[in-house]
């Protein structure tokens, strides 16, 4: 996803200005709040309740969007609406590909954290 | 986080964030810090917000939309049914439904903002609504304050009016002591009578207090007519009359309705239903309904109380006299409630004797 950014960090400086340990702990949040996001939509998935997979979907791509993991909220926003529709269709490849965005994202926050410290 | 409202600062306007994701919250304490003299108080729990929100003031809710226990559609609507109308709340709706966003508006919500939360659009969304609100406020206190104002004065005026009347009615009973008694016997056989004709209660107390003051004029007549202990004659009667058109002069100058009533009353008490009556040969409706109520009142006082020349005459002597002149000297109207209100003219009789 060369257009979309993994993590969007001029959005969060905007909000915090130069609390870089606020930036931090608010992305630290996000991505243990997201890990268990993912962990329901994976459940959703595996139990074939597209209701779950929406929900979890959804939650993903508000919580990443608002701290900037745009890769993450972009891929998450293509399962939700999939589910909204009813179907099932590039979802399982969707959710792999939201795995590996949010593999991307700790990476960046992981970097962004070094760099601050 | 675990416990949000315990985060909530002592002194700040605070600013309700509901959601359910705890780093949304973070991110809108944060966001809510740069408007001024604001603190976020946020939950996780929209029950838990709808309990605080019972007991504290906020000045604007931020409530995500899609939450577990209520949705935001829900908290609004149990908000607003609680009573609670005029702190604005922003619903912040994951993607634009148009629908779900009318029946909000319907609900109470005030403005929506989507996800994710453009912290410049809130900042200025959220000074608004939290500056439309304080005005409102302004607004209202101004209107009660403007409210309590009035009414002080209205009470001040009254009591002043009061006052006036009592110290006016003062003078006459010390200039006579009789005179004194007849009028505030006078008040209380008007008020009696009036009853019977189904005027209203302010009416009532304006009458009463009016036709106290009736025979103010007299406080002008020479001691030889006031206290003369013989009947009066020929220019004696005729010096006597001018009490009435005195007493309308005294008053003149005041400007409130029940001084104003005083005066008509003063001036006219002695006009007569068939217009021989004096000072301005006033006749039938053209004399205000007030006199013609007093002028039986006035009538019937005179009668039944003893003059150094003659006794009283008894009451019914005197009914007879005034039902003889009804439609001559009185309006038959009020000759009829006259005679309907005699117990109670007669109570008031034994309360105020003829001394």
């Amino acid at each position: 996803m060369p257009d979309t950014p993994i993590l969007e960090i001029s959005r969060l400086q905007e909000i915090f200005e130069d609390d870089t340990a606020g930036i931090v702990e608010l992305l630290e949040s996000a991505m243990k709040t997201g890990a268990g996001y993912q962990a329901a939509l994976r459940a959703g998935l595996a139990q074939n309740v597209l209701d779950d997979v929406m929900r979890a979907a959804h939650a993903i791509k508000g919580s990443a969007a608002n701290v900037g993991g745009n890769e993450v909220a972009v891929v998450a926003a293509r399962i939700e609406d999939a589910a909204r529709a009813a179907t099932w269709d590039g979802i399982p490849e969707d959710a792999d590909a939201l795995d590996a965005a949010y593999q991307r994202l700790r990476e960046a926050v992981a970097a962004y954290r070094t760099e601050v410290s | 986080l675990n416990n949000p409202a315990a985060r909530a600062p002592a002194a700040a306007f605070k600013v309700v964030v509901i959601d359910d994701v705890e780093t949304n919250l973070m991110l809108f304490s944060k966001v809510v810090a740069q408007l001024p003299e604001t603190e976020a108080v946020t939950f996780t729990s929209s029950r838990e917000a709808l309990n605080w929100l019972g007991i504290n003031e906020a000045v604007l809710i931020i409530v995500d939309q899609n939450m577990p226990e209520l949705s935001g559609v829900e908290f609004i609507t149990q908000l607003r049914d609680r009573g609670n109308t005029d702190t604005p709340i922003v619903m912040i709706t994951g993607h634009a439904d148009r629908e779900l966003q009318r029946d909000a508006l319907k609900r109470g919500a005030s403005a929506f903002l989507g996800k994710p939360v453009d912290p410049v659009a809130f900042i200025s969304l959220a000074r608004n609504l939290i500056a439309l609100r304080g005005a409102r406020f302004d607004s209202m206190a101004k209107a009660e304050a403007g409210r309590s104002d009035s009414a002080a004065l209205a009470e001040a005026i009254a009591n002043q009016e009061r006052t006036t009347l009592d110290t006016l009615s003062k003078i006459i009973d010390l200039r006579d002591a009789r005179t004194g008694d007849h009028c505030r016997r006078v008040g209380l056989y008007a008020e009696a009578i009036a009853k019977k004709l189904n005027l209203s209660m302010i009416e009532l107390a304006t009458l009463k207090q009016a036709s106290r003051l009736h025979d103010i004029g007299k406080i002008a007549m020479p001691d030889r007519l006031l206290y003369k202990a013989g009947r009066l004659q020929g220019d004696e009667r005729e010096l006597a009359k001018r009490h009435a058109a005195d007493g309308a002069k005294m008053l003149e100058d005041f400007t409130s309705s029940l001084m104003r009533t005083a005066a008509e009353i003063a001036r006219s008490h002695h006009e007569r239903f068939d217009g021989s009556g004096y000072p301005h040969n006033m006749k039938g409706d053209a004399i205000p309904r007030f006199s013609r109520i007093v002028a039986v009142a006035d009538t019937f006082s005179a009668l039944t109380s003893r003059r150094p020349w003659r006794e009283a005459a008894a009451v019914s002597i005197a009914v007879e006299q005034i039902e003889r002149e009804s439609g001559s000297g009185f309006e038959p109207r009020v000759v009829g409630a006259f005679r309907d209100a005699m117990p109670e003219l007669l109570d008031i009789k034994a309360e105020i004797p003829d001394n």
